[in-house]
């Protein structure tokens, strides 16, 4: 076919794609209707239901796009795709041939308009981001004015109709079958431009479509974009471009529910669907960048900077508040009360706000290494890997089970691409949002509404019980707080009809029960014990019966997720080690005791409830956390002081919200009053801790007087640091020598899986000799005793006789720039691993690297144990020897407990996934 | 009903909680530093620090090891060049064995305090410093105080005082030092706040700073850092030295001289803020005499109380005091005579002898055990080996030869309030000695050469 003026007219296919149930007849007819004739017009996909639907059409039908292509002879210049259900209009297939040939564009798009409504914009072009989440550039339904309506490049353009030469489309294999329609139409054109063709959008060439059926946010479409990125860009784009974004979908996941969506689990199956097909992907990516004309940068000159989610989640956000704002010129307290009566937007953004004032700090540094808070290990794998049956590196190490947040934190820490500052940040972050938010939402259930019950959450989050936690360092509990209520609330809510439903709460409740324990495993019964006590106080409701049969239930699943630790640890020895003692401070203490007094003469119904169910909680959380005199150690005791939090959050929110319930008259709302002013006392008590920033946790004291490591000749990390001093000045445990407190940790700072101490074993009795020796004036040379340990420095932390005993040593010389009293040990190869003639090995992660030397022996100054190698292994003295061969030395995993650990993450996906399902089961 | 309930539920709860003892605070460190080192050999590893050391062009020393056990011994010899490393000399002493090393066959640079590490003990080292005019020397020390009391100074006519601070650690030592002489307080404004790099020494001449002083006694305080002092009294040819010595309410010196051509004097110093009273018992071989003297020492002014006319001919003396002093004894040959001897003045012949001077630290805890390096190893020289009981019962003591091979033992009794001088000539098969005795004794050793004397303390062997 030519043209009158002898030019070649394009010859055009038009392929109706039937992805989806819409109509596909209408769609034909309008194809049919086209004043630019079409040399085909066929129906593609759909299978059966698509033979029959092209048959009653009378159009050809194609199986797929890649039938089609290889249908098409060489006289055909362009197809022409089309959604199912979408109109064009007649001179629409013209106006997109008549400007691409104009343009020499090898694809162009049409404009989408509203079907039922023609003078509203659906889209024009689409402009997307790096992550190819598509960006529209205007307004819902706004107005076609013919303000867009320029032939201009785009980064893609709707797939809902596509004019592309026949060609390319042959090229570059057509749309992706594996993806959904938007994504796949982004998609092409990406591959597409890689190829160095023009991707046009044609506004004169109108399409009518429904426009639920564009953009739609599912999972797939999500899945889509991953993958459209995955396939597209060069690795050193993807270096960076995965890492943000997973963290802006990880941001997406916990704004999102203030905004009325819940995304995390679309977000978890995006990338689980792209991990499962990532064969087809690799094959994919290959296809789309042989042959490519352009690199990344073509892309980019299209796309907005930023992300288009972000972007329109602040938007959302500025809507919301001018919403709310232009309500009225100044809004009254009754309407504000209003609003916080609403579980959403104002909440939302106060506990956010909040949350992000509270974990400040920790953003670039991470925890602070004080007590037993300690930065997170530098590598997550290993962290995971130390606790699935690996090394425990406290002290000098040993095979003790670490604690299972070591495990939790690791992880998530591997997933944020071994960013240890913005693992602790997160789940700091986490944890308060989440405590505020469990608070809120378990408080709902038992009947008081949101503005009391944010309070609430934040007496949990910062009140005095959890200060108290924060000043014992002890992350774990601190995590668990924000957890704490969704353990008692997923067992609380109205029991489902379905035995699906109800299956999936039980699973749920086991997953994050589980969490609970993990985080803080003397918790694992706090649950049980609350609805028990609910129980007790409402002895004939059905639900709270029920609530407990559940709570039980999940601490029953929860306890495989505490594997390998609970089939290995000494619980006796766990709960009853170390020594803690709580004493609370006067003004929170009268605050509490005032309104809990108040709240018992002046509430009724559910907050009499919520009264008397905080004041047993925090009396009997106070009992745990005092009870050193009952045999009960560190962990139990700081586990009472969470129960004590929820105590008060409870208690918090029972007597505020009684206020506005105006249920009780005469003296007793004047005693509500003044409950409620004690209340409120306990809240503002709780907001000048979230302002310091480090969610409630001390400054940093081992970071900078130790930091001076670094500067040292050779790696810090392949020595370890002696630290003397009072204990409370010492990182995790330590041990004493004649009543000195000392404690061995790495080199340049301890990091959280250091905190505990083995059992003492010969490697410490050794230590200790040598420290005795100091003591009685025995030894001279201190440094030669102390680098056998792998111990280049000894830091004084603050008042102890130990200190002196370090004068008068031959060969340990005291450091005068360092921050605190400092010896360096003037010796020999004061390192943890080193060959015979002194060649110092590196540590990493828990194992140590050097140069390979065939026939060599390398000195691990570790505690013995057969496991270390490669073999022959040899115990030399305390410590081992091992060959130097293979230039690794690695401690061989427990299998048993290995296993046990891959157990409890299958039980714990398992359990997520399973209640995630039944939820959304109807 | 229900808010009954609750409310006494919660105040039991509460009150448990309120009854719930606070648990007792740890009982905290049983000590409050190092235990102090002294001076005393025992069943474990030891250091010796031996400051007065040189071997060069005209002086040679000699280092003397003595152990009760199999061991190895590490010579230190630090470089007065600070950051320059040491000569280091490794030696092992057979069981129960001695050993005599020369310096100069290690290195031969003039000065070279050193100190030796035993790997086990009971070990213990001695110095000697000879030349062709004198022979001096003391035993080694082990401990380290932050404070050194040195008695006996003088920088009167005809004698050179010397103050060595050896400071054997690797870190920097901040050292003041504090005189008292007959005058009283002896401000010694330069000595204030001394730099003495790690592993060097410092010789301070006292006669350029404070001259014409009959007695001085020092103090040195060490601020950061430790050193090890010594005291260096030099004549016209012989020379004395000795070490720190800890303040004691009793000292015993098994020697305050070896015959009666010698002039022995005790110098006692007191920092204490209140006067002490010190008393003198004399020993000799025929007996003693207690309190054959009695003397008040002021804060801050040492006391030399003369000997000399107390006994004739050898001597070991007592100090008992009413409060904790510092004291050493010396002995010189005067040819410094002061005053005319003969009524037109002149000096007479007979008068004029050497100048060979000796002195050493007392003993403030007799023992029944003792390790005597170098006894019997001292070539050209009469050693007597001193045994001072002060006991009321006879001892009994048996002298163990120590060497590279071994030799048979002597006993010797001492009888209650009496001293025993045994001379010992030059053994070339023994390298010092192992004392035991029946019950506790001091001991003491002596050279007496034409070219010089000294006095070497014997070391305590515990346990």
């Amino acid at each position: 076919m030519s043209s009158s003026s002898g030019t070649i007219q394009p010859v055009v296919v038009a392929a109706v794609l039937a992805l989806d149930n819409a109509d596909v007849a209408e769609t034909i007819a309008r194809v049919r209707g086209q004043v630019y004739e079409t040399s085909r017009v066929a129906l593609v996909g759909a299978g059966g239901r698509g033979r029959q639907a092209a048959d009653a059409a009378a159009v050809e039908w194609m199986a797929s796009v890649p039938h089609l292509l290889d249908s098409v002879d060489g006289t055909v210049t362009h197809i022409w795709f089309l959604y199912a259900g979408a109109l064009p209009r007649p001179d629409a297939l013209e106006a997109l041939v008549t400007e691409a040939e104009r343009t020499d564009a090898a694809v162009a798009g049409s404009k989408l308009v509203y079907a039922d409504d023609t003078e509203r914009l659906i889209a024009v072009g689409i402009a997307t981001d790096v992550f190819d989440v598509p960006y529209l550039g205007m307004e819902d339904e706004e107005i076609d004015a013919g303000q867009y309506d320029v032939v201009r490049d785009v980064a893609a353009v709707a797939g809902a109709s596509m004019l592309i030469r026949r060609d390319l489309a042959r090229g570059v294999g057509g749309p992706d079958p594996k993806m959904p329609p938007e994504a796949a139409a982004i998609d092409i054109c990406q591959r597409a431009r890689l190829r160095g063709a023009r991707v046009v959008v044609v506004p004169s060439s109108e399409v009518m479509y429904q426009v639920d059926r564009f953009r739609a946010e599912s999972w797939r479409e999500r899945a889509g974009r991953i993958r459209a990125m995955l396939k597209v860009y060069s690795l050193l784009t993807l270096l960076w471009a995965i890492p943000l974004r997973l963290i802006i979908g990880l941001v997406e996941s916990i704004v999102s529910p203030f905004l009325g969506r819940w995304v995390l689990f679309d977000y978890i199956r995006a990338w689980i669907w792209n991990l499962w097909h990532l064969p087809s992907l690799l094959r994919e990516r290959f296809n789309a960048r042989k042959g490519k004309v352009f690199g990344d940068a073509e892309l980019f000159r299209y796309q907005m900077r930023g992300s288009a989610r972000l972007s329109e989640i602040g938007g959302e956000i500025g809507d919301k508040l001018r919403a709310r704002l232009d309500r009225s010129d100044v809004p009254s307290i009754a309407s504000i009360g209003s609003d916080l009566r609403q579980p959403a937007f104002i909440v939302g953004v106060l506990t956010l706000v909040a949350s992000l004032v509270a974990v400040r700090s920790l953003w670039s540094s991470g925890w602070p290494a004080v007590g037993f808070s300690l930065p997170l290990p530098e590598s997550g794998g290993a962290a995971v890997g130390a606790y699935a049956g690996g090394w425990n590196p406290g002290g000098f190490g040993s095979i003790s089970p670490l604690p299972p947040l070591v495990a939790v934190a690791g992880m998530l820490q591997y997933l944020l691409f071994d960013t240890a500052p913005l693992a602790a940040w997160s789940l700091s972050l986490v944890a308060i949002v989440a405590g505020i938010w469990g608070t809120i939402r378990l408080l709902r259930v038992w009947g008081i509404e949101v503005v009391a019950a944010w309070a609430a959450g934040i007496v949990l989050v910062a009140g005095p019980a959890t200060q108290a936690i924060g000043d014992r360092t002890a992350i774990g509990q601190l995590l668990a707080v924000g957890v704490l209520p969704w353990a008692v609330r997923v067992a609380s809510t109205r029991w489902p009809w379905s035995w699906l439903r109800r299956l999936g709460r039980v699973a749920a409740a086991g997953w994050v029960i589980g969490l609970l324990a993990v985080l803080s495993p003397p918790l694992l019964v706090a649950p049980v014990a609350v609805l028990l006590l609910r129980c007790v106080l409402r002895p004939n409701d059905a639900g709270a019966w029920k609530a407990l049969g559940v709570g039980a239930a999940g601490t029953v699943l929860a306890v495989p997720l505490l594997l390998p630790w609970i089939a290995v640890v000494d619980l006796e020895a766990y709960l009853t080690s170390g020594s803690e003692y709580w004493v609370p401070a006067l003004i929170p203490l009268g605050a509490a005791g005032a309104a809990f007094v108040a709240g018992v003469f002046s509430t009724r119904g559910p907050h009499l409830d919520a009264v008397l169910l905080g004041g047993v909680l925090a009396g009997l959380g106070a009992v745990i956390a005092r009870g050193e005199d009952l045999g009960l150690g560190r962990e139990a005791a700081v586990s009472g002081l969470a129960v004590v939090a929820l105590g008060l959050a409870l208690l918090t929110g029972g007597v505020l919200d009684a206020l506005r319930a105006g249920n009780v008259h005469g003296w007793r709302r004047l005693l509500g009053g003044v409950g409620a002013v004690a209340a409120a006392v306990l809240v503002a008590t709780s907001l000048l801790p979230l302002y310091q920033g480090r969610a409630n946790l001390p400054s940093d004291e081992f970071t900078e007087p130790l930091r001076f490591t670094t500067a040292a000749d050779g790696e810090a990390t392949s020595s370890r640091i002696l630290l003397v001093g009072p204990e409370s000045t010492l990182p995790g445990e330590h041990r004493t020598v004649r009543g000195a407190a000392y404690r061995v940790v790495s080199a340049p700072v301890p990091e959280l899986w250091e905190v505990s101490l083995p059992d003492t074993g010969p490697v410490d009795t050794a230590l200790e000799n040598v420290l005795l020796e100091l003591i009685e004036g025995q030894e001279s040379r201190a440094g030669e005793a102390l680098a056998e340990f792998g111990i280049r420095w000894v830091v004084v932390t603050g008042d102890t006789p130990l200190e002196a005993v370090f004068d008068g040593q031959l060969d340990l010389v005291s450091l005068g720039g360092a921050k605190r009293p400092t010896f360096l040990v003037d010796a020999e190869a004061p390192v943890r691993a080193r060959l015979s003639d002194g060649q110092i090995w590196s540590r990493t992660g828990t194992g140590y690297a050097g140069d390979a030397a065939t026939g060599e022996r390398v000195f691990v100054a570790e505690s013995a144990n057969s496991r270390w190698g490669p073999g022959p292994w040899v115990q030399a003295g305390w410590g081992n020897e091992v060959s130097a061969g293979t230039g690794t030395v690695e401690f061989a995993p427990i299998d048993s407990r290995r296993s046990q650990a891959y157990l409890a993450a299958g039980v714990f996906a398992f359990l997520f996934f399973f209640s995630g399902f039944a939820r959304r089961r109807r | 009903m229900k808010r009954l309930l609750g409310l006494v539920l919660v105040a039991a709860v509460v009150a448990g909680a309120v009854v719930l003892p606070e648990p007792e605070a740890p009982s905290g460190p049983d000590f409050v530093g190092p235990e102090t080192r002294e001076s005393v050999a025992a069943a474990t590893a030891s250091v010796w620090y031996c400051p007065w050391v040189a071997s060069g062009a005209l002086r040679d020393s000699t280092v003397m090891l003595a152990s009760r056990v199999e061991v190895n011994a590490e010579l230190t010899l630090p470089q007065q060049l600070a950051g320059e490393p040491a000569d280091v000399e490794e030696v092992r002493l057979e069981d129960a064995g001695a050993l005599v090393i020369n310096v100069g066959e290690i290195v031969r640079r003039g000065d070279t305090p050193l100190f030796v590490e035993f790997t086990d003990g009971p070990a213990a080292a001695a110095a000697i410093v000879r030349s062709e005019q004198l022979l001096t020397g003391d035993t080694c020390v082990a401990r380290i105080p932050k404070v050194w009391e040195l008695p006996g100074g003088t920088t009167r006519d005809g004698r050179t005082m010397t103050l060595r601070l050896f400071n054997p650690f690797p870190e920097l030592a901040k050292v003041s030092v504090g005189g008292s002489s007959e005058s009283g307080e002896t401000g010694l404004v330069d000595l204030q706040n001394l730099d003495v790099e790690g592993r060097t020494w410092q010789d301070v001449n006292l006669n350029a700073i404070v001259p014409l002083l009959d007695d001085l006694a020092l103090t040195v305080t060490s601020s950061e850092g430790f050193v090890i002092p010594s005291l260096v009294i030099a004549g016209t040819t012989d020379e004395a030295s000795w070490p720190g010595a800890a303040p004691s309410t009793v000292f015993e010196f098994p020697v305050a001289s070896p015959g009666s051509e010698f002039s022995p004097s005790l110098m006692v110093a007191n920092s204490n803020p209140t006067p002490a009273t010190v008393t003198i018992d004399v020993y000799t071989a025929d007996g003693v005499t207690l309190a054959a003297r009695e003397a008040e020492v002021d804060p801050s002014i040492p006391r030399r109380i003369d000997l000399s006319d107390l006994a004739a001919g050898s001597l070991g003396v007592r100090l008992r005091s009413t409060a904790p002093v510092a004291a050493v004894v010396i002995a010189e040959e005067s040819t410094v005579v002061l005053e005319p001897t003969d009524e037109e003045g002149q000096i007479e012949d007979d008068v004029e002898r050497g100048d060979r001077i000796a002195g050493t630290i007392g003993v403030s805890n007799p023992s029944s055990r003792w390790l005597l390096p170098g006894l019997q190893a001292v070539r050209d020289g009469e050693a007597t080996l001193w045994l001072l009981n002060t006991g009321t019962e006879t001892a009994t003591v048996t002298l163990q030869p120590l060497g590279v091979r071994e030799l048979p033992a002597t006993k010797e009794s001492v009888m209650p309030g009496s001293v025993l001088g045994i001379p010992l000539g030059f053994n070339v098969s023994v390298g010092g000695y192992f004392v035991e005795s029946s019950s506790p004794i001091s001991v003491a050793w002596s050279v007496e050469s034409p070219l010089g004397i000294m006095f070497v303390a014997g070391t305590v062997v515990s346990g």
